[in-house]
């Protein structure tokens, strides 16, 4: 066989291949939809992703990990109660969709949960003081550095404190992400900053007319 | 909660001024300050404000408010949706052109509150400008709900 030939065949080879491959991305896989995820003020997973149990405590104290997610839609913001800017902007409009959400009727199956990434100064009576302010919808969860940094590494968080912080007020830097979480405790869509409360509730209207996709199958 | 009353109205009174939340010395002008309510044992709180300014270009050098043990020209930068808050030694007011401290910008700090700001409080604010000298605003305290994202949203409801 000449080189001609030889080369002709491989590229035949390859373009076979990626025409199968082709092929059963567009009718083979199981369990995919075949839908565009919606476009929202931030982004929607192809495919909800799962993640790792996790354990941190709510502002009354009790425990709230994995399972807390389980059976609603959760949005989840970052951030710490010291923060005079961002953080009280994010939750004045995560409370005002709360309100969008509740009045078309959409709101029954929803929270909202505060995590402070310094629970050095947020305790969690301070925690229940602070969401309660903002909806009393919202809860307030918080805990150790060690609890902390394997769900905000899954999540695409990032937090640090300043160097050699010391006094009361200190600024931590943070991920001003809202993350929403669906019913089986899939990570399912980000917000991305600025989040308005009208363009949160719309986002979430339309990944609601998308239908939950089927749950990942085990193994 | 009547001598409170009594002493926000004193409070309003003794600062004077016609228009509400506006101050102004040398063409340069503080309009629209406001600031949001603190929850309770809460000690840090913001004021937002634009400078208007229709003289020569400025700077603005200090803030302070009887409300505050400290107030600090602060600005939250945005970088891969990690936000950082840093300090401002001092901000340029150009001339012309509105200067606008908002949410998720520049804004100011206020550290050692003296008692919890609600809706409805008006608060002083003195702003001290290298040419200009000092300016006072009168810093309205909005509702939560009035205190999220951009202004044209606020108005809705």
């Amino acid at each position: 066989m000449g080189r001609r030939q030889q080369i002709a065949l491989f590229l035949f080879g390859v373009a076979s291949i990626a025409v199968g491959l082709l092929a059963a991305l567009i009718v083979g896989i199981p369990g995919r939809s075949p839908e565009e995820p919606p476009s929202i003020a931030g982004f929607v997973y192809p495919e909800p992703k799962a993640i790792s149990q996790f354990r941190l405590t709510d502002h009354k104290g009790q425990p709230l990990d994995l399972d807390a997610l389980k059976g609603k839609w959760s949005f989840v913001f970052f951030g710490y109660t010291y923060c005079p800017d961002v953080c009280p902007t994010t939750l004045a409009d995560l409370s005002r969709a709360q309100k969008i959400l509740e009045d078309a009727g959409l709101d029954a199956g929803t929270q909202y949960v505060f995590v402070s990434v310094d629970s050095q100064r947020d305790t969690p009576r301070r925690l229940g003081e602070y969401v309660g302010f903002f909806n009393r919808k919202f809860v307030g969860a918080t805990g150790s550095d060690d609890a902390l940094t394997g769900l905000t590494r899954e999540l695409g968080v990032a937090y640090a404190f300043p160097e050699g912080k010391k006094g009361k007020t200190y600024a931590v830097e943070h991920s001003s992400i809202v993350v929403l979480f669906d019913p089986d405790a899939r990570l399912h869509a980000v917000f991305t900053p600025p989040q308005k409360a009208q363009e949160m509730a719309d986002g979430f209207r339309k990944i609601l007319g998308r239908g939950l996709p089927r749950p990942a199958r085990a193994g | 909660m009547t001598a409170r009353n009594l002493s926000r109205i004193y409070l309003v009174l003794a600062l004077g001024g016609a228009i509400p939340g506006s101050a102004s010395a040398q063409g340069v002008q503080v309009v629209d300050a406001w600031s949001r309510p603190t929850p309770p044992g809460m000690d840090v709180g913001v004021a937002y404000f634009t400078v208007r300014n229709a003289g020569k270009s400025d700077r603005l050098l200090r803030v302070s408010s009887p409300v505050a043990k400290r107030a600090e020209l602060h600005e939250s930068a945005m970088k891969n949706g990690v936000v950082r808050m840093g300090g401002l030694s001092s901000v340029e007011i150009a001339s012309g052109a509105p200067t606008s401290f908002e949410p998720s910008g520049k804004h100011v700090m206020l550290l050692g509150l003296k008692r919890t700001l609600r809706e409805g409080d008006v608060f002083p604010l003195v702003l001290t400008f290298a040419k200009a000298g000092k300016v006072e605003a009168k810093v309205q305290v909005r509702g939560v709900e009035g205190s999220g994202t951009g202004h044209s949203s606020q108005m809705k409801h």
